[in-house]
């Protein structure tokens, strides 16, 4: 069970969060789009466990989330293996399991000849592969994605998402993606949220039946979703 | 320098100023007596001592005090009080409470140096990235795998200048500790040659402390900066 029951959440006088409530269906993905500071961020680091609400529940799954950042958070002085491995650490996985575990992620992320790379001999797209490969590898029971692909180029981006939902479909768990690009929405979300904030509100929802992993860049219904949010999200469409 | 020492020397007495020759001259002689072994010995252990001691309890205030503000505000002034005070009004106080021997020298240095590490690891804590440490806590890491992970890899670098001053500290203030408040080690024969007028002696016990300054650069702080570098410059 991942949601949030009335949350309220402040920082000093800004109220970023006020009595939200939100739940995320078992395998759902749900995509989160809306402007820079209206709250994302925060809704993202409360269903993680980092921060407290004010008031209101949080409810979450046992054990830590696969959480990618916006930007890749590795730690510098680890090699790409142990960066992948970091989770798995933490859970006490014994090291023969965590190597192979590893090694299917280095693989499937193209990242195998990197392994022993640290943080600062990648480029910028290997490096959040790095951080993806992190989240996947400790099979978490939710995930939560803060726009992991921002910052990436087109075909490389195409590529990570047709890759996260592989993942996804291999194992479907709540997703929560916070996104600004229109078409990574259209093509990966059951629900698409528009927001606006703060505090952070819902002004619209869209559901989407087809399932994501059936879904093509250029499919009518995916065309169909990214123009209506383009409507909601062009200035003045309120 | 020493082309200039050479020139010097030979318009002095060597009571005054004795030539490189006179000194090595002296270092071997004290070698061969046995009496250099004897006192390096002494003065080696007295000095590790006070490092680990300075060093260690840096490091293990400046941790909480950079997590914990109300901390950093007690110890902060403490350290500086331990550091702006002359290591002589130190000494003169050792003297009183502990008389001569090996405490003085090593209370002394101890107090002297620690000041160095626990700024240096607070300044580490502070500029500790958040995110990073946040990521860690998503991902589920408890404390010990924190420090090992996060917390003592990111303060390596700022460590690293802490603990060099804190080494240099240790053999100034301990030798110096020795020279006025203790009849072993390598600052005490020193001070046994001064009245002696052994200038060459002197100088001989003088290029021996230069010796363990340099031994403690290379042994103990080139191995901890070539670890560090791995993960920064290309290697």
């Amino acid at each position: 069970m991942l949601a949030l029951e009335h949350v309220s959440k402040a920082y000093g006088a800004r109220l970023v969060l006020k009595d939200l409530s939100l739940t995320v269906g078992e395998g759902e993905i749900l995509c989160l789009l809306g402007p820079s500071g209206c709250g994302k961020t925060t809704l993202l680091n409360l269903l993680a466990g980092l921060i407290a609400p004010d008031s209101g529940l949080v409810r979450r799954p046992p054990g830590p989330p696969g959480y990618v950042f916006q930007e890749p958070r590795l730690l510098p002085w680890r090699t790409v293996e142990e960066n992948v491995g970091l989770g798995l650490k933490a859970l006490h996985v014994p090291v023969a399991q965590r190597r192979s575990v590893v090694a299917h992620y280095l693989e499937r992320l193209s990242l195998r000849e990197a392994a022993g790379l640290y943080p600062h001999q990648l480029s910028g797209g290997m490096r959040q592969r790095v951080a993806l490969g992190r989240a996947f590898a400790v099979n978490p029971a939710y995930l939560l994605l803060d726009e992991p692909f921002k910052s990436l180029d087109i075909a490389l981006r195409l590529q990570l998402v047709q890759l996260l939902l592989d993942e996804w479909q291999r194992a479907p768990k709540p997703v929560v993606f916070v996104t600004h690009d229109i078409a990574e929405a259209a093509l990966t979300g059951q629900r698409i949220m528009v927001l606006d904030g703060a505090p952070l509100t819902v002004r619209e929802q869209i559901l989407v039946d087809t399932p994501p992993g059936a879904r093509r860049p250029c499919d009518p219904e995916v065309l169909e979703t990214e123009a209506r949010l383009y409507a909601l999200l062009t200035p003045g469409s309120r | 320098m020493m082309a200039a020492w050479s020139v010097l020397a030979a318009f002095y007495p060597s009571i005054l100023l004795p030539s490189p020759l006179e000194v090595v001259a002296a270092l071997c002689s004290l070698a061969a007596s046995g009496e250099l072994a004897r006192e390096l010995a002494t003065t080696v252990w007295r000095l590790l001592v006070a490092f680990a001691l300075g060093g260690g309890l840096g490091i293990a205030l400046g941790v909480p005090a950079g997590r914990a503000r109300p901390l950093a505000a007690l110890l902060r002034p403490i350290m500086a009080v331990l550091a702006g005070v002359p290591p002589i009004s130190w000494l003169a106080l050792a003297l009183i409470w502990f008389g001569t021997g090996s405490l003085a020298p090593i209370v002394v240095a101890w107090l002297v140096a620690m000041p160095a590490v626990f700024v240096a690891t607070l300044e580490g804590m502070r500029a500790l990235d958040r995110d990073l440490a946040d990521m860690a806590r998503a991902f589920g890491l408890q404390r010990l795998d924190m420090l090992r992970e996060v917390y003592l890899p990111a303060l390596t670098p700022h460590l690293l200048s802490g603990l060099s001053t804190a080494a240099a500290l240790t053999v100034r203030v301990g030798v110096m500790g020795e020279f006025l408040a203790s009849s072993t080690g390598v600052g005490s024969a020193m001070a046994l040659a001064r009245t002696r007028l052994e200038t060459a002696e002197v100088l001989a016990w003088v290029v021996v402390a230069l010796g363990l300054l340099m031994l403690a650069e290379g042994l103990l702080l080139r191995p901890l900066a070539r670890r560090a570098a791995v993960w920064r410059k290309e290697g």
